[in-house]
């Protein structure tokens, strides 16, 4: 019970901040403005529209995800309003999941936003061009609303290891930095894994591959193909990619508790 | 019955990221405080105060020693132990944070909700427990503005509010009128007492020495993280009084003779002549000085040491 009260309240904290408002405002003027790129190459419009979209989604939705998970317990460490929420009747656990939850509800909602314009964008321009070649709307819909799917099953692994690296730091730079990094990391696992099979020597090869061993492999998250292609089929299983996220941001929460269990406020 | 507060050898010690530098706030601490008694927690600045509270409260880990509130310790540090134990000891005790902060998007009433859902109260058990808390605090008349527009005094004051919600057998008060002016002072300390007369344990911590002399029954002194004075204030502060006698006027002989007596003797600013004695012991020898050269006693006065006067010399008595 207490974690929902804690996590509307980080919550309505989120909504508020002004870099979170940034990023999603910055995020809708690039997935609006990616129309005009069409006049660039009339033929590949909708997949140039497609690709710049759906990487300003989770891109700015990683930032979003870091920058909002992250920040909200060194905030509260820092204005010590943890001293007088911990000394109610709640434990540690239920403080930090309560965290959770609310960084949850404010991905969800900025995810949410730039989903429905997205989709907006993708619905004007299949009404401008109906193409009898092109697949219908609902078509695209659906693989979009598949993308942006997943889009969120990686904020949920992103802001728990985010929100671990917090309970260790005194500031929200410490999380946002490896929080950006897994991403980008994550982003890049195949391509780490060939990096690791040509290393200049063994040493290295073996260093990258912890790497990848280690750290979420985001690119089967990224259904970039599949929504060029309007191919709604995700190899790997929607349900199952839940679970890797899952398993991941469980984890991440059970180091952020051991993290957070013992620490001195 | 077990005692509200009962420290036993508690020690602490703050250490940097890699042990480099290390500062030991509080050190082998011992202490208890009965239930419904008022105990005032002093010391200087940086004495360990704050820390032993937030120990108290289970928001530190301790590096050595333990507490235990009501005979019972908080279990949380194992992370399967049943939340009620905790919860049920939680709600007995009311804190009031050192220079209060809430979140600032929300109206001073909106706090009180959320800490009292913390509570577990809900619906109109909640909102009549806020305006009770709002009336005892008199803020009901800023309830509904921003705590970001709040003065001090005023976040103060819904500091106080949110530590009365849950009704709590035992009050721990990290400087409970510091930024008050003097009306809300006296209203506070009218509060403090009121809550005493109703049986609630109060533990507060202050630099306002006159306030807890007027407040608090028996005192604790820190410094350094160690007790160095610890009783009754009655005791304390009656234990060291000092006498002076004012007198008419005082022959050269008698002079002589109370200056024998270890007495200090000059001119007040009344006219009269002060006579200080060294000790409360030699009253009965210098009265039969006086009486043996009649000397015109006008009074005899019997000082209190003050809290203040207590508190500075001990202090200053432990650096030396
Ligand atoms: N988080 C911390 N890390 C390291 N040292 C700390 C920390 N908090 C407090 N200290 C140190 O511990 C000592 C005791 O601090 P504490 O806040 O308990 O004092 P206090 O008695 O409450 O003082 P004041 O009257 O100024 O409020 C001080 O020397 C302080 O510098
Ligand atoms: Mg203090």
């Amino acid at each position: 019970m207490n974690s929902i009260v804690i996590g509307l309240n980080a919550y309505r904290e989120s909504i508020r901040k002004k870099t979170l408002i940034a990023f999603l405002l910055f995020a809708m003027l690039v997935i609006g403005t990616s129309t005009f790129l069409t006049v660039l190459s009339p033929g590949e419009e909708i997949k140039m529209v497609k690709d710049v979209c759906l990487s300003s989604i989770s891109f700015f939705g990683m930032l979003i995800a870091v920058f909002g998970a992250g920040a909200l317990i060194p905030q509260e460490t820092d204005n010590r309003t943890i001293h007088t929420i911990l000394s109610k009747p709640m434990r540690r656990i239920t403080y930090l999941l309560g965290k959770y939850l609310g960084a949850q509800l404010t991905i969800l909602l900025n995810l949410g936003l730039m989903a429905v314009l997205f989709l907006v964008i993708l619905y004007l321009q299949s009404r401008r061009y109906v193409d009898e070649s092109q697949a219908p709307f609902s078509a695209t819909a659906l693989v979009t609303m598949k993308a942006m799917v997943l889009v969120f099953f990686e904020m949920l692994v992103l802001s728990a290891l985010a929100l671990a690296v917090s309970t260790l730091s005194t500031s929200a730079t410490l999380p946002v930095i490896v929080g950006i990094f897994i991403y980008i990391v994550g982003h890049s696992v195949n391509y780490l894994k060939n990096l690791s099979e040509h290393a200049p020597s063994e040493f290295m090869s073996i260093i990258i591959r912890q790497f990848y061993l280690i750290l979420p492999n985001f690119s089967n998250f990224y259904l970039r193909n599949q929504l060029i292609h309007n191919d709604p089929y995700v190899p790997q299983g929607i349900l199952k990619l839940f679970a890797y996220a899952f398993l991941y941001a469980a984890f991440g929460l059970l180091i952020a508790y051991l993290l957070f269990r013992k620490k001195d406020m | 019955m077990p005692a509200a507060i009962e420290i036993i050898n508690l020690t602490k010690t703050y250490r940097s990221l890699f042990g480099l530098r290390q500062v030991t706030a509080v050190d082998n601490l011992n202490l208890h405080v009965d239930e419904g008694e008022v105990f005032g927690f002093l010391g200087p600045n940086g004495a360990g105060k704050t820390t032993t509270i937030k120990i108290l409260l289970g928001i530190l880990y301790p590096s050595s020693g333990e507490c235990k509130l009501f005979g019972e310790q908080f279990t949380s540090s194992s992370a399967f132990a049943p939340e009620t134990a905790d919860s049920r000891l939680k709600a007995s005790i009311g804190y009031l944070p050192e220079g209060p902060y809430f979140h600032e998007f929300l109206t001073g009433r909106e706090v009180l909700a959320f800490y009292g859902r913390l509570y577990g109260l809900g619906g109109q058990n909640l909102k009549k427990r806020i305006s009770e808390t709002l009336e005892i605090v008199g803020m009901e008349y800023a309830a509904d503005r921003l705590v970001q527009h709040y003065s001090k005094g005023m976040r103060q004051r819904v500091g106080l509010a949110q530590a009365l919600l849950s009704d709590p057998k035992l009050l721990i008060l990290d400087e409970p009128t510091v930024g008050l002016d003097p009306i809300a002072r006296r209203e506070i300390r009218d509060l403090l007492l009121k809550l005493k007369g109703l049986g609630k344990t109060l533990f507060i911590c202050s630099h306002e020495l006159s306030e807890v002399e007027m407040v608090c029954e028996r005192i604790g002194i820190v410094n350094h993280g160690k007790l160095i004075k610890y009783g009754k204030l009655v005791d304390l502060a009656f234990k060291d009084r000092a006498v002076e006698i004012h007198v008419a006027s005082l022959s050269d002989e008698t002079r002589k003779k109370l200056e024998a007596l270890n007495c200090i003797t000059g001119k007040h600013e009344t006219g009269l002549t002060s006579i200080r004695l060294p000790a409360r012991q030699a009253v009965y020898d210098v009265l039969d000085v006086l009486k043996a050269s009649s000397t015109d006693v006008v009074e005899v006065l019997s000082q209190k040491e003050s809290l203040e006067d207590l508190f500075i010399r001990t202090v200053k008595e432990e650096v030396a």
